[in-house]
């Protein structure tokens, strides 16, 4: 089913959770709300599911309005963050528990429930309570009991975050091999950029209420539209060097070195910018532009050797490789790849190359 | 050493609590000559149910062990009931003046019950129902103070459960039955049992709203056995003992409920 969304806003009193949101989720996506803590994303959930009401705006399930519509009639599935399973039933139980309200057939219900038991890959837990499940066990009968009633949209909250790092990835995996198999359109809410961008087919990214770029978690790394988008995606995070712009190049805050790159418009004189740099960009030996630096430090994480290095008095993170000997303390030319090195207004965030 | 200490004052306790209760017992079990002897004998010499007969013979008695019976069965009952729904409807159902409501039901509770006598004894007299078991019920089918234990338990229980059971569909009734009420068990027998002691136990109301023996309830016949035949402490502790081992089976059956009410807490997240 295709979710569009249309100027959804949602007021508490004073504050704006979410601001005139408008955003088409494709049908048997796997689509990520994305932000830092406080975005709106839940909210958005909640107003998806019908738990709480939108206070502007629509919200279009296969072009069919449902704003008004009580969650019970929405035909969505929900898991919380906290997996909010009932906890006197079994697990069975609470994956009836849905079909049971529909009046369904205690035979067929069981067949259901055991179908999805297989899905979730939880059948042999079937008669333990959920004080005797593990966190990722207990997920997977939360999702269970979503998809007993076959929607047409499931909403995961934070799915991931009340798991430890090792469950986290195979969770993540298996919330993936779920939707594909089940092929119902599902969104998740997480802030974690690598939980999204590993596994959604569409991210929402959205900050303060505010969407500030949807598409594929790819484009969103290659093409951000603003420096938000490129800061909050990608890890290590991208390099802030600082500067303003010069006669269309920009020019290091302190040294006043040039660094020149195709800008988008006209850019005044003086105006002060931030040359944003992903550690993978950073190539050696330099060629074309090159700019001098000193490696400050030197560490593996896993397979990389990730370098400190300073530039003009600035200090950034590349990535080079182990075969190209260098020391702490010594000193190099680099040059940038145009992949993954982005100009953006230092004050208003827009992207200017 | 301060274990030592520690058990001792926690016999002494035990021992203040349990002893009226084994004296009751044992004299009730003792013949008359032997419960007047001087000093006590501390374990009946030939112990006899004669009292036991005599407490079931005399025929109002059985007349009103049932009657308490069914007066506590039904004022539990309905009780149980409306404090359900009344709790539910203070913690989960938003509607205008709620709180308020809710605070002016509480400031009622101040008021103690020997002042609603009155009121309550016009009410009963008005629709004259004065010597009926209705009149022993009807005054006792709700409780402020239970709605507020319920309702705080109630508020608890983590809206995520609602929300989840709303999105799956389920009505707020269903949802009250099917998930608050199992999940509220352990509060709902505290309550319970409660409120079947004090329905149990009530007199004063009882002795007021009637005067034949086929409504009168087990509090009452204690008093008569006092009254009309002299004082035979035998017999008294007899007819008390049927009066208490009810409600201590109850106990005994709830307990369980009880304990995991207190020791479970929380919800595992």
């Amino acid at each position: 089913m295709q979710v569009t969304i249309e100027h959804l806003t949602k007021r508490f009193g004073e504050t704006i959770a979410v601001n005139d949101l408008s955003v088409t989720l494709g049908d048997g996506r796997l689509v990520a709300l994305l932000g830092p803590s406080g975005c709106g994303k839940t909210t958005i959930l909640n107003m998806l599911s019908g738990i709480l009401p939108a206070t502007e705006g629509r919200i279009l399930f296969d072009g069919r309005d449902v704003t008004a519509l009580p969650p019970e009639k929405r035909n969505v599935g929900l898991v919380f963050q906290n997996y909010a399973l009932y906890p006197h039933m079994t697990a069975l139980e609470n994956i009836c528990f849905p079909l049971e309200i529909k009046k369904m057939p205690k035979k067929q219900r069981l067949e259901r429930a055991a179908q999805l038991a297989q899905l979730v890959r939880i059948s042999e837990l079937l008669y333990r309570k959920p004080s005797e499940l593990s966190g990722g066990q207990q997920q997977r009968v939360a999702i269970a009991r979503a998809l007993a009633k076959e929607p047409q949209l499931l909403l995961l909250d934070e799915p991931l975050s009340n798991l430890d790092a090792k469950l986290r990835v195979e969770m993540r995996e298996e919330i993936l091999r779920i939707q594909r198999a089940s092929k119902v359109t599902t969104v998740f809410v997480t802030h974690d950029q690598e939980e999204a961008s590993s596994i959604a087919d569409q991210v929402v990214l959205l900050k303060q209420g505010v969407l500030q770029q949807q598409d594929t978690a790819r484009k969103l790394y290659d093409e951000p539209d603003n420096f938000f988008v490129a800061d909050f995606l990608g890890a290590p995070p991208i390099n802030k060097l600082c500067g303003t712009i010069e006669g269309g190049k920009f020019r290091f805050r302190d040294s006043g070195a040039a660094y020149g790159l195709p800008l988008r418009r006209e850019v005044a004189d003086g105006t002060a910018a931030v040359l944003a740099v992903r550690a993978e960009s950073v190539v050696v030996p330099a060629a074309g532009q090159t700019l001098p630096c000193r490696v400050v430090e030197r560490y593996t994480i896993g397979k990389d050797e990730l370098s400190i290095l300073d530039v003009e008095g600035q200090r950034m993170r590349g990535y080079i490789s182990g075969d190209y000997p260098i020391q702490k303390g010594d000193a190099l030319d680099i040059s940038f790849r145009r992949k993954g090195v982005f100009l953006f207004d230092a004050e208003t965030g827009e992207r200017l190359s | 050493m301060s274990r030592t200490i520690a058990y001792a004052i926690l016999a002494l306790g035990a021992l203040t609590m349990v002893f009226p209760f084994f004296w009751m017992i044992v004299s009730s079990l003792k013949t008359a000559a032997e419960v007047n002897t001087t000093p006590p004998t501390f374990l009946p010499e030939s112990p006899t149910f004669d009292n036991y007969v005599y407490a079931f013979e005399k025929a109002p008695f059985a007349r009103y062990f049932l009657n308490s019976v069914i007066v506590t069965a039904a004022c539990v009952a309905s009780t149980m009931f409306t404090t359900i729904l009344a709790a539910f409807a203070f913690s989960r159902l938003k509607f205008p003046g709620r709180d308020v409501l809710f605070a002016s039901l509480l400031a009622l509770m101040m008021i103690p019950f020997e002042m609603l006598i009155i009121t309550n004894y016009q009410t009963i007299v008005g629709w004259k129902l004065t010597d009926t078991r209705w009149a022993l019920i009807i005054p006792f089918t709700s409780s402020i103070f239970y709605t507020y234990i319920l309702r705080n338990f109630f508020l608890s229980i983590p809206d995520s459960l609602y929300y989840s059971a709303r999105v799956d569909g389920a009505s707020n009734w269903r949802y009250l039955w099917r998930v608050m009420v199992p999940m509220a068990k352990p509060a709902l027998a505290t309550i319970g049992l409660l409120n079947a002691i004090t329905c149990w136990n009530a007199f004063l109301w009882t002795v007021l709203v009637t005067n034949s023996p086929e409504n009168r309830t087990l509090p009452f016949g204690l008093y008569a056995f006092m009254t009309s035949s002299g004082i035979r402490y035998e017999r008294l502790m007899a007819a008390a003992t049927i009066v208490v081992i009810p409600m201590v089976i109850l106990f005994v059956c709830f307990r369980k409920n009880i304990v995991t009410g207190v020791s479970r807490g929380g919800l595992k997240g």
